[in-house]
C-alpha cells in the first residue's frame, strides 16, 4: 500500500470521524425531545388556564354544565399536564447528567490516521493491506485453534472495513482465505456468514474505532479470531475434526457434544447429559443415574431418590427412601414412618391393617398382644382386661357384668346370668 | 519526568496519561502501571508516531503510547 493509498484511508476515516463528532449524541436526541414535550406542556396548562377563570368569572352566562363539574374536570386535566411537565424536567436533569459521562467522537488528525494506517501495514505486511474503493482489507495470518483434544488449523482470513462508515460493528466483513469449512459449512467457530461475533472484544474494538486506534482494532479482532471460546460458538470446533462425533454424545442439556466417558443416561427416560449438567441422583442399590425429573421424592426426608429402587408404602403408597421405611413384624409389609405404629405393648412396628386399638383405652396394639373379648370379640390391652371371677373368661369392660359392692364379683353375661345371687346381698335384703 | 500514554485494551478498555522518570524502561513501566500479566498481551510502542520494536529494555520517551491487547479474546455467537 502506497503513501497515496495510506493517507487517502486515513482521510476516509477522518471524514467518518468528522461526521461522528457533529451528530447530536443520544442524550442530546433526548433532552431536546423532552423540552419539546414540556413546552408543548405548558401551552397546553395556559388554555386550561384561561378555561378556567372563564368559567369562575361570574359574568360568563354562557355555560353548559354546571361550575362545579367543569371545575372538576379542568383540575384533573391541569393535575395531569402538572405531572407530564414534573416528569419531563426530571428526565432532562437526568440525561444532563448522563452528557457528563456522554463521549463523543474527537476527530483525530490527518497525520495521527495516516501513522494508524501506517501501523498496520507494518503489523501485517505491506502486502497483506489494502485500501480500495473505501474498503480497508488486511490479510491475518493462519488461524489455529484448540480445544484442548485437537489443534484446528483453519487458514487465514481477511477483514474487511468500510473506512467511510465502520460502525456499527456488525458491517465488518471477516472472509476466509483458505476456505478450510467445518462439516456444516462454517469458516470459523465465532464467525456465521461474514460477521465475527466478537463477544469480549466487542466493546474495546468500538472504543479503538471511536478513538481512531485503527491499529489496536485490528490486533483486538485478530486476537479474537485466534481464541476459540468453547461456552458459545457457532459451531463447536469438533465439527471440523471430528464431524461425525465418532466417540462423543450429544448433552441435551447445555446442547454440546461432549466426550462420551462423561455422560450420564437417565435409567428413566434415556435423557443423554454430560456431567457438568447432570442434576439427578446415581443410585446406590442399582448403580444407575436417574435425571431430577424422573427421580421421585421420598414422603418423609424429601430427599431424591431412584424410582427403581425406591420402597413404596403399603399403607399410602408414597415412595419412601430405605433410611425412612419401616417394615411391619406381623405381616412384613413396608411402610413409611408416618403410617408406621408401635405397640405400646411390646414397642413392635405395625402397619395399620396389622394394627388394633384397645376397645377400652384406644392405645395400639399388635395383634399379638392384643386380647380378644370373649363375649363382644373386642380387642383389649393388658391393662384393660377383666377376668369373669366364675369362668375366668376375658372379657372388656361393657361386656364385665358386676354382681354387687359387697362381693365385687365381675362377670361374663353367661355366669351373671346364671349366677344364683350373692349370698351377701340377699343377707342385707332380708 | 516524561508523559506515557497506557492504552489497555481488555474489558471495558482503559486509557491514561501517566508522568514517569526518564530512562524507565518499557519492562519497568509495565510492572508498576500494569495490573496484568504482560505476558497474556499483544504490547505496541507508538514512538513519534512510529511503530518501534517492543522488547524490555525499550526505554521510554516522552509522549511514547503503550498499547495493550489481550492476545485471547473470546468471541461468541
Amino acid at each position: 500500500m502506497n503513501l497515496r493509498l495510506k493517507t487517502r484511508a486515513a482521510n476516509y476515516y477522518r471524514n467518518w470521524m468528522v461526521r461522528q463528532s457533529l451528530e447530536p449524541t443520544r442524550c442530546h436526541k433526548s433532552i431536546s425531545h423532552e423540552m419539546f414535550c414540556a413546552e408543548t406542556r405548558l401551552k397546553s396548562l395556559s388554555k386550561w388556564q384561561k378555561i378556567i377563570c372563564s368559567l369562575t368569572n361570574p359574568e360568563n352566562t354562557n355555560r353548559i354544565v354546571s361550575k362545579q363539574a367543569y371545575k372538576e374536570i379542568c383540575r384533573g386535566i391541569v393535575n395531569e399536564i402538572k405531572v407530564d411537565i414534573v416528569n419531563s424536567t426530571k428526565t432532562v436533569s437526568s440525561q444532563l447528567l448522563s452528557l457528563m459521562d456522554d463521549t463523543k467522537i474527537q476527530p483525530l488528525s490527518l497525520r495521527k490516521l495516516f501513522e494508524e494506517i501506517d501501523a498496520i501495514t507494518k503489523e501485517y505486511g505491506e502486502d497483506n493491506v489494502e485500501f480500495r474503493n473505501g474498503k480497508l482489507t488486511v490479510n491475518i495470518g493462519n488461524v489455529t485453534l484448540t480445544d484442548h483434544e485437537e489443534d484446528v488449523d483453519l487458514g487465514r482470513f481477511t477483514i474487511q472495513i468500510h473506512l467511510s462508515s465502520p460502525l456499527p460493528l456488525d458491517k465488518i466483513e471477516v472472509s476466509s482465505r483458505d476456505d478450510i469449512c467445518s462439516e456444516s459449512g462454517y469458516i470459523h467457530p465465532h464467525i456465521s456468514g461474514v460477521q465475527l461475533c466478537m463477544g469480549d472484544g466487542e466493546e474495546p474494538a468500538y472504543e479503538a474505532i471511536c478513538s481512531g486506534r485503527l491499529h489496536d482494532f485490528f490486533l483486538i479482532l485478530e486476537s479474537t479470531l485466534k481464541t476459540y471460546n468453547p461456552e458459545s460458538p457457532y459451531k463447536e470446533l469438533s465439527d471440523w475434526y471430528n464431524p461425525n462425533h465418532d466417540g462423543e454424545c450429544f448433552c441435551d442439556f447445555c446442547e454440546r457434544w461432549v466426550p462420551d466417558d462423561v455422560i450420564v443416561c437417565c435409567d428413566k427416560c434415556d435423557t443423554v447429559c454430560c456431567d457438568e449438567c447432570a442434576e439427578g441422583i446415581m443410585c446406590r442399590d442399582c448403580g444407575n443415574w436417574t435425571c431430577s425429573n424422573c427421580t421421585v421424592q421420598c414422603t418423609e426426608c424429601l430427599d431424591e431418590i431412584c424410582p427403581n429402587c425406591n420402597e413404596t408404602c403399603s399403607d399410602c403408597s408414597e415412595p419412601c427412601c430405605d433410611a425412612c421405611a419401616a417394615t411391619c413384624e406381623t405381616c412384613d409389609s413396608i411402610i413409611c414412618l408416618t403410617c408406621a405404629s408401635n405397640c405400646s405393648e411390646c414397642g413392635g412396628v405395625v402397619c395399620k391393617t396389622c394394627s388394633y386399638l384397645c376397645s377400652t383405652c384406644g392405645q395400639v396394639l399388635c395383634d399379638k398382644c392384643q386380647t380378644e373379648c370373649e363375649d363382644c370379640g373386642a380387642g383389649m390391652c393388658e391393662n384393660c382386661v377383666n377376668k369373669c371371677t366364675e369362668c375366668s373368661n376375658n372379657i372388656c369392660h361393657k361386656c364385665s357384668e358386676h354382681c354387687c359392692e359387697e362381693c365385687g364379683r365381675q362377670m361374663c353375661k353367661d355366669c351373671f346370668e346364671q349366677d344364683s345371687g350373692c349370698l351377701l346381698k340377699e343377707t342385707t335384703i332380708e | 519526568m516524561i508523559e506515557i500514554s497506557l492504552i489497555s485494551n481488555s474489558g471495558c478498555g482503559m486509557a491514561k496519561m501517566i508522568s514517569v522518570v526518564a530512562g524507565t524502561t518499557l519492562a519497568n513501566f509495565l510492572e508498576v502501571h500494569f495490573d496484568g500479566n504482560p505476558d497474556d498481551f499483544k504490547i505496541r510502542v507508538r514512538s513519534n508516531g512510529m511503530s518501534v520494536e517492543v522488547h524490555d529494555d525499550y526505554v521510554l520517551q516522552d509522549g511514547d503510547r503503550v498499547s495493550l491487547t489481550p492476545a485471547k479474546v473470546d468471541g461468541a455467537s
